[in-house]
């Protein structure tokens, strides 16, 4: 166990020490933004789900749809953020 | 409950359906034999500054990445404007569910004010027979221009007192709101 974390320790000291602080704190900064972002629009669709049955609007399901692709959308950016960037 | 309808029961719908009579909608604490007579929803030209804002934000990115381009890497000014447009849209969404979702509503018992703040969720209400009075007030050019102005609505005693802001036709409300609260005061 005390190897297996010293390893990681290491490996996180030879990326710094590699010169790609910068990918990484643009990583991170990405991770964090895509998290929050994530975070929002999961309240926003519970939102979205409470406030139809405090008013019905004849939306035809067109809100809940929208806040559900921003859902999507937001795992999307998290998904760049982790993966890609 | 009496039968207190001195205006015709005839659907309509006005000013992008914020200004709606006898609307067929329904909402949470509705009784069983309570009728929607009005639903109020903000004037849409005072939705214009969101507008606006989300169509400028929704730009931007073409202007700023003719400075970026070249001078980041390319995966870093893509994330970057995924994000942006995303929050973008975001910003839109939240304010036209604000729009939607901050709706006045007067039955033939009550009269009910929902606001909503992002995960705050707010109602007021006033029996009908509570309300004392109901006044508008239009003030300023583009309220005068577009006929919306605010409606408030008094109660007896230590209730609190309700108030439906830049909604259109805010004297036509008025009149609906006291004709409903004078007839309920009739009955008693």
């Amino acid at each position: 166990m005390l190897k297996l974390l010293m390893e990681i320790i290491d490996r996180v000291f030879e990326f710094i020490q590699s010169g790609n602080l910068f990918v990484f704190f643009t990583k991170l900064f990405g991770i964090v933004l895509g998290g929050l972002y994530l975070f929002f629009t999961l309240v926003m669709v519970q939102q979205v789900i409470t406030l139809k049955k405090v008013v019905e609007v004849h939306d035809r399901g067109i809100l809940l749809l929208l806040s559900q692709i921003q859902f999507v959308a937001a795992i999307g950016i998290l998904l760049y953020a982790v993966v890609i960037l | 409950m009496p039968d207190i309808s001195p205006l015709p029961k005839l659907q309509s719908h006005s000013v992008f359906h914020t200004f709606c009579k006898y609307p067929q909608v329904a909402f949470e604490s509705q009784h069983e034999h309570e009728i929607v007579i009005l639903t109020l929803r903000a004037h849409p030209f005072t939705q214009t500054n969101w507008i606006i804002i989300s169509i400028i934000g929704f730009l931007s990115p073409f202007v700023l990445d003719v400075f970026l381009v070249g001078r980041a890497q390319v995966l870093v000014v893509l994330f970057a404007n995924v994000f942006w447009t995303l929050i973008v849209l975001s910003f839109a969404f939240y304010n036209l569910l604000r729009w939607v979702f901050n709706v006045g509503i007067i039955t033939n018992e009550r009269v009910l004010d929902v606001d909503y703040v992002f995960i705050q969720k707010e109602i007021t209400e006033a029996a009908i027979y509570d309300i004392t009075d109901a006044t508008a007030r239009t003030t300023g050019f583009f309220p005068n221009l577009f006929n919306y102005g605010d409606v408030f609505v008094q109660t007896a005693g230590t209730n609190e007192n309700i108030e439906f802001l830049a909604v259109p036709h805010p004297n036509e409300a008025v009149g609906i709101i006291n004709q409903f609260a004078q007839a309920t005061h009739g009955d008693n």
